[in-house]
């Protein structure tokens, strides 16, 4: 588990280099992230109509976590990679109300990783997700995943789009997406043990964002 | 005492068990064998409350209390535990914050945090679990072996009064189905809880000695006897094991 230090964000511009660090509030709806070197950003709470943009420099190493739980929230990503940057992305969130989620990523140099794993869980609420990865053309070596899985109550609560759009040969790309309700048998597991019906469902909501984190200090609210 | 009357299980409009019966007291140790596809991982479904296992009639009662009206988490809670052939796999809760909050729902937390963790960590150690296991999620990208034990930690820590033991020594090697039963035979020794072994294998049952064996086979217990029963049918198989038992007894 990696450990960083707190900041807010204030401007609409950032250069991080070789740091880690938590972001607990954005003051601005737009944040343009420079990245050099090997970085880990978590983001604990966005504004409502949020929209970050990460360039992600030559050989730049980015892991960067959402833990977010949104409510009536727009949210765009728009990520650009450089040669031989590697980029992991986690975005854990929960949502109420209307929500959107647009990730962009733009791969037209070579040698670029990309991984995206997004995992959503419905409180009460809809949720559109489009994450759209385009590699260009004569690009080489590139490598993409986009990783989806949602948790709802109906399915017709969230609406995932995984576009791939693929210009070169020379590239590992793949994308998938679920969407289903809590998982009957790990509740029923947890209930084996003796813990509550309710309990156990948040506990499973809560295990299925953080097994995608890497970073301790993301809190879902309310935990201590 | 656990008492299964004439009970009659339905899988999917499927009939797994049929006019079942059996009987287990406190601290006694019994085996359930029977060829593959028998249902006798039905059985320990059906007493910790799978909704997916429809008793369609007969009674099951624990300590007079009637089980078939008990979901899940009460029948936990009245001590029950059941380890599956394959412990499940949950991703992002750790076995620390699971065993927490099973002790505070089942009003058993007498430990503040600390003194959770240093139980949990003896435990870890007598089973030859490295102490990290604490915090590891459950039973998440680790070996078959470390599985059935992570869940003997589970069941060191919660202290259930009944174990149900579902084939937990398949995929084990000798030296950790050494480990695993020598674990439980202590857990024996201390608690005298009932136990109901499921099981294929001849090791597990020579090191806990069961007072009774059955013969699950056409949906119901087809012979019971004592321990030579399990050796007769090591012999002969379970046709043959009919035959040879001399010292069959009504459990």
């Amino acid at each position: 588990m990696i450990k960083m230090h707190k900041i807010e964000v204030n401007k609409p511009e950032l250069k991080l280099e070789n740091t880690e660090l938590l972001i607990t509030n954005f003051k601005e709806n737009h944040c343009t992230f420079h990245i050099y070197g090997k970085v880990s950003c978590g983001i604990n709470s966005i504004p409502q109509n949020a929209s970050f943009t990460f360039y992600l420099h030559d050989q730049a190493h980015l892991l960067v976590e959402f833990l977010v739980e949104l409510n009536n929230t727009t949210n765009t990503i728009q990520i650009y990679n450089d040669h031989a940057s590697h980029l992991d992305l986690h975005y854990a969130c929960k949502f109420s109300g209307d929500n959107e989620l647009t990730i962009n990523n733009s791969m037209d140099h070579n040698e670029a990783n990309t991984k995206i794993l997004i995992r959503a869980v419905e409180q009460n609420g809809t949720m559109s997700i489009k994450a759209e990865g385009v590699i260009a053309e004569n690009t080489e070596n590139n490598t993409y995943l986009e990783d989806i899985k949602a948790i709802t109550k109906e399915n017709n609560h969230i609406s995932i789009k995984p576009n791939l759009f693929v210009k070169t040969n020379s590239v590992i790309a793949n994308h998938n997406a679920t969407i289903s309700p809590v998982n009957k048998e790990e509740l029923f597991y947890l209930n084996s043990k003796g813990i509550k019906k309710d309990r156990a469902i948040k506990m499973i909501h809560s295990g299925f964002l953080k097994s995608i984190l890497k970073i301790n200090e993301l809190k879902i609210g309310g935990e201590e | 005492m656990l008492e299964i009357k004439d009970v009659t299980v339905k899988v999917q409009e499927k009939t797994i068990l049929e006019h079942f019966n059996m009987k287990i007291a406190t601290g006694e140790i019994h085996a359930l064998m029977g060829p593959n596809g028998a249902g006798k991982s039905t059985i320990s479904k059906v007493l910790m409350r799978d909704e997916s296992y429809k008793v369609v009639s007969g009674t099951i009662t624990y300590n007079k209390e009637d089980l078939l009206a008990m979901d899940t988490t009460e029948v936990a809670k009245k001590g029950l535990f059941m380890v599956s052939q394959n412990p499940m796999e949950v991703a992002g809760i750790t076995n620390a914050e699971m065993i927490r909050t099973a002790l505070n729902d089942q009003g058993k937390n007498t430990l503040n945090i600390l003194e959770l963790n240093r139980k949990m960590v003896a435990i870890c150690e007598e089973l030859q679990l490295p102490a990290n296991f604490v915090h590891r999620e459950i039973n998440y990208n680790m070996s078959g072996g470390e599985k059935k034990k992570n869940e003997l930690l589970h069941l060191w820590m919660l202290e259930p009064n009944f174990i149900i033991l579902d084939e937990i020594d398949s995929g084990l090697d000798v030296d950790a189905l050494k480990i695993v039963a020598d674990s439980i035979q202590k857990y024996y020794q201390k608690f005298h809880p009932s136990i109901l072994i499921i099981t294929h294998q001849k090791r597990l049952l020579e090191l806990l000695k069961p007072d009774y064996v059955h013969i699950l086979k056409n949906k119901q217990i087809e012979k019971t006897g004592n321990y030579e029963l399990a050796e007769n049918i090591f012999k002969s198989g379970f046709s043959g094991a009919h035959v040879m038992s001399e010292s069959d007894q009504d459990a």
